[in-house]
């Protein structure tokens, strides 16, 4: 799996370590970039544009990262606890993050990680 | 990308390309394989044999027949069944062979044992015996369509496969007689014929060291009298002309199997096994 992503906008580029994204929330036009130390970056590129770039460098089978709705990335290794509206994400420093996201794909996303030991 | 729904999640990440240098590497060691198989195949198998025998000629069997005068000439009549084919078996015994031209004699006494031999086809309205054929040392007919023969000199008979003149010729030569029909049998091998269809088959054969007619009862294949024949035991067999009235026999109590045999044609030919004394000089 490559160990950093590339995300690349007209003007800037950055590098980022798969391991050290928690999520990553459409704003607008823009994305929000949630780090695990609680730091956060404002990209100037759609949330659909960052999932393909993501989408062109790494596969399905290898991949920690899922779209949750039109709003949401989260990477699913950091999940500890999913209900009806909300899934919660809890860093390696402990720091907690709670994404919003339709019932219907928290279901899914529920279904999905139940078979799965990450 | 596909839109998505606030109800939809998806993993992202593309599909992984099929690894093409597994692929290419599967492909090139089955290809191996499948070549060494073909070498190894060319090498050591062994053919498998061909039921028919790949000399043109086998090495003919013959019989020597004897007559006693004081011992009165008959066939003995037996029947089996081999593969579902039933035969008949016409032994002539204390008689001799010869052939003949011509319309039969049912009501004399003296032939025991005769069969419609060699082919016939219409020439201007004329009938005239197929391939080589040779009466009383006079040749007849000549031909090679087919690769078995019969051959009658003196009071020794013989059957077997050849396609030059030197069999036909030696019967010339010694005043005997000869003639050419399929070899069904040779040195105990089928020989393959073509005609598929089914009729009432008989065959010359050499069966338990002697010449005998085999005939079957039932319409059959010439394959199938063939293997019948063979499983049988006969080693030669020349086949003869089929059907249901080609066949006359006497038996030990002078009962005849049948009086009406076929005469349509004039040269309808005939082997017939009779009494010593009364052979045609």
């Amino acid at each position: 799996m490559a160990t950093n992503l590339v995300i690349s906008t007209p003007s800037e580029l950055w590098r980022i370590p798969v391991g050290d994204i928690m999520h990553i929330n459409a704003e607008g036009n823009y994305s929000r970039l949630h780090f695990g130390n609680g730091e956060s970056e404002l990209i100037t590129q759609q949330l659909g544009k960052i999932e393909e770039l993501i989408g062109r460098q790494v596969t399905t089978a290898e991949s920690t990262l899922v779209r949750i709705g039109k709003s949401s990335i989260i990477n699913r290794i950091y999940v500890y606890h999913i209900t009806k509206n909300e899934v919660f994400l809890r860093s390696a420093s402990g720091k907690i993050f709670t994404v919003n996201a339709a019932r219907e794909a928290l279901v899914q996303l529920k279904k999905l990680m139940e078979g799965e030991k990450i | 990308m596909k839109e998505i729904n606030d109800n939809e999640i998806r993993i992202i990440g593309h599909k992984p390309p099929k690894d093409r240098k597994k692929i290419i590497t599967i492909a090139a060691v089955a290809v191996i394989v499948a070549i060494i198989a073909f070498i190894l195949i060319k090498v050591f198998a062994t053919p498998i044999p061909d039921d028919e025998p790949t000399p043109a000629e086998s090495s003919p069997k013959t019989a020597v027949t004897t007559s006693d005068s004081t011992m009165r000439p008959y066939t003995e009549i037996s029947d089996t069944t081999i593969n579902d084919v039933k035969l008949c078996i016409y032994t002539p015994c204390n008689a001799v062979a010869e052939l003949q031209l011509g319309k039969l004699d049912t009501s004399n006494p003296e032939i025991v044992l005769a069969a419609q031999a060699a082919f016939v086809y219409l020439n201007n309205n004329d009938e005239e015996v197929l391939d080589d054929f040779v009466l009383k040392g006079e040749q007849l007919s000549y031909g090679k369509s087919k690769n078995g023969y019969c051959s009658i000199i003196g009071n020794e008979i013989k059957l077997g496969r050849c396609y030059n003149n030197t069999c036909c010729e030696e019967a010339v030569e010694g005043k005997g007689y000869f003639f050419r029909q399929y070899s069904l049998v040779s040195d105990s091998l089928l020989v393959k014929v073509t005609d598929k269809r089914k009729a009432v088959r008989n065959a010359l054969c050499w069966y338990k060291g002697n010449i005998c007619v085999i005939g079957t009862q039932e319409r059959e294949s010439f394959h199938d009298f063939s293997q019948a024949l063979k499983d049988l035991g006969v080693s030669e067999a020349v086949n003869l002309i089929g059907g249901n009235k080609t066949v006359f026999a006497m038996d030990k109590d002078g009962k005849k199997t049948d009086t009406k045999l076929e005469n349509k044609v004039e040269k309808t030919n005939y082997i017939v096994w009779k009494a010593a004394e009364s052979r045609s000089k």
